[in-house]
């Protein structure tokens, strides 16, 4: 392939514009698509990452099982199952948290938040190992009763009125004096968040003896899998029953990737689907364009153009639409991404982040070039098997 | 005198749907190096089947065509590509140019196809449009040509890979009476100047004076030679 047959092909392509850019076009969504999913998800892997290093990576949680992350039902563990983990080797603490729904009352507004409560004498190391630092007030401290520490934004997120250190709020139609106020975050489940010492929280819910999840931090340099497994067996043991399951930060960061990826998996094939019929707009317009070349790969022939130059001729003229497409599409599914950045903050999801992958879209333009070479080559090989004296014909 | 083409009992069969038609029946001719041979008769005579058949952009259904003592006439596609681009130049009656290259890069395409290096194409196919009297069209596509212009260019394309053979289809045919005659003049005296075997086929007996020999074809054979 000489550089004479290049500009040939691209002279043909820049000889009708409009059909060039319309076939292209093709290619462009079905790359934009894909780099762009590729992108979004993989900022948002990231986010999740992130946000569950900050949950602390070497906390071993017990919760009832079919119950991770935010939990809603009424506990299924108790005080009985908390003496079981500490008797385990190996741990700093082991927090009890009591999660409950409960109304709460601020500014003459009323909303049903989950209200997470603690042992106030725990509170500093785990609060510090979840890393919720506190922006304005005090943590909780031992001997606290009816105080709570607020989410930064939850005032003004729920109750139109921003809560300050020493306002009081009602929860279950009990005040509760505000003593601390959490730093943003910026995920909404953190920053509306309630929390609350452990026992009168129970006593106001009236569930003396409930435990939601049981936190307990590894000792360092121990391993955290290992030390999951004995809390496991004992609790087995201890309960003699199975309905809880003893979970850690990576097992959760691996499930949660496990479904990202099938999510990402179904939707990269639906976009993949549009690449393809991008593929097919480039193989339709070649065959148009062999039809209506066909007078020229006659001349072509009869001036000495053997098939494989008529080929190579309209498999590279395939193969730039791909290319043009694959690397247009790539930038523009790149700018989407951040456009979809800039929605999510919009939306209160700040932590989505997105960089630009140069390997995707080097990747993407050089697969795009290969799915216009791949849909030209049945256009390409039809114009290289024409009878030079049959195409000369032709008008 | 040397020959260059011997057509030996040639026969193209052609097949349309069901209906069987052949052009050429045996047709037998010699062609000498360096002459001008004009090919005439009447229309469905055979004479483009003739020139196609030389030109190696058909093959016979029967017969030999020696081109320098080498049979031609069973080749595959890109042995007789081959021979197209070295040993063949056409000229056609409707020019036949890249619509979408230039008066020089229509030159040169030949050249691109049997691998000649760029810059000794650009500068044969520059010397080429200088010699037809193109030097200052180069750049022009074939629609800001006129007729005669684009049968220069064409004549050019035809020599640009030096071939020892000038097939010429009704060159004229396009043309009016005095483009026509300039076109057949610069013909001749290229023909002489670079020493070319040149085939034309016309139906025009003027031409055909002009010409060294010419070959008489009806139905298929060639039925009389008659020198000038």
């Amino acid at each position: 392939m000489t550089n004479a047959l290049i500009r040939l092909a691209v002279g043909y392509i820049t000889h009708r514009k409009l059909r060039s850019w319309l076939t292209t076009l093709g290619i462009i969504i079905g790359i934009a698509s894909i780099v762009a999913l590729v992108t979004v998800s993989e900022g948002l892997e990231t986010a999740i990452e992130e946000q569950f290093e900050q949950f602390g990576v070497s906390i071993v949680r017990v919760v009832p099982r079919g119950l991770r992350g935010a939990p809603t039902e009424t506990s299924v563990l108790s005080q009985d199952d908390t003496a079981t983990v500490k008797k385990v080797k190996g741990l700093e603490y082991v927090a009890e948290l009591f999660t409950q729904n409960g109304k709460v009352e601020y500014n003459n507004k009323e909303n049903l938040i989950m209200v997470q409560s603690l042992d106030p004498k725990l509170a500093k190391d785990a609060f510090y190992d979840l890393n919720f630092e506190i922006d304005d007030g005090r943590i909780l401290e031992p001997g606290d009763t009816s105080v709570a520490i607020v989410g930064a934004t939850l005032g003004d997120d729920l109750f139109d009125k921003e809560i300050l250190v020493k306002n009081s709020i009602k929860i279950e139609d009990k005040k509760f004096r505000v003593v601390g106020v959490f730093k943003e975050t910026g995920t909404i489940g953190t920053d509306n968040i309630i929390f609350t010492p452990i026992e009168t929280t129970r006593n106001l819910f009236n569930e003396p003896n409930a435990v939601t999840i049981i936190a307990a931090k590894v000792q360092e340099g121990l391993d955290v899998e290992e030390i999951r497994e004995k809390i496991e067996s004992k609790l087995k043991r201890a309960r003699d029953n199975e309905d809880f399951d003893v979970i850690t930060p990576a097992q959760i960061i691996e499930q949660l990737s496990l479904i990202l990826g099938v999510v990402q998996f179904i939707l990269i094939g639906i976009a993949a689907i549009s690449l393809v019929v991008g593929g097919i707009g480039i193989m339709n317009s070649m065959y148009t364009s062999v039809l209506e070349r066909t007078r020229d790969i006659g001349i072509m022939k009869s001036i000495g153009a053997k098939n494989s130059d008529v080929l190579m001729i309209f498999v590279f003229e395939a193969g730039i639409f791909g290319l043009v497409g694959g690397l247009v599409g790539g930038i523009g599914g790149t700018a989407v991404s951040f456009l979809i950045k800039g929605i999510a903050k919009v939306f209160n999801f700040g932590l989505l982040s997105i960089s630009v992958n140069y390997g995707l879209i080097v990747f993407a333009t050089l697969f795009a070039f290969a799915v216009g070479v791949i849909a030209g080559l049945a256009p390409a090989y039809r114009a290289a098997k024409l009878k030079p004296v049959d195409a000369l014909r032709y008008e | 005198m040397e020959k260059v083409i011997e057509l030996k009992q040639v026969w193209k069969i052609y097949k349309i749907e069901e209906v069987t038609y052949p052009a050429l029946r045996g047709a037998t001719l010699d062609v000498f190096k360096g002459e001008f041979l004009a090919i005439m008769g009447p229309s469905g005579s055979g004479k483009s089947t003739i020139l196609n058949s030389v030109g190696a952009l058909d093959v016979p259904t029967k017969g030999e065509i020696l081109l320098d003592g080498k049979n031609i006439a069973h080749l595959a596609e890109s042995e007789l590509a081959q021979i197209r681009g070295r040993k063949i130049g056409f000229i056609f009656q409707a020019f036949n140019l890249i619509s979408s290259l230039n008066a020089l890069e229509n030159v040169i395409l030949p050249m691109t196809f049997q691998g000649i290096q760029a810059d000794e194409r650009i500068a044969r196919a520059k010397k080429l449009l200088e010699l037809v009297g193109l030097e200052h069209r180069m750049k022009n596509l074939p629609s800001q040509l006129s007729g005669g212009e684009k049968q220069r260019v064409a004549i050019a394309r035809s020599l640009s890979n030096n071939p020892e053979v000038i097939l010429a289809d009704e060159p004229t045919g396009n043309l009016d009476s005095k483009t026509g005659k300039e076109i057949l003049e610069l013909l001749r005296k290229l023909q002489k100047s670079e020493n070319k075997t040149l085939v034309m086929v016309t139906h025009d007996n003027k031409i055909a004076k002009q010409a060294d020999r010419t070959a008489y074809l009806s139905d298929g054979k060639v039925i009389r030679i008659t020198k000038n």
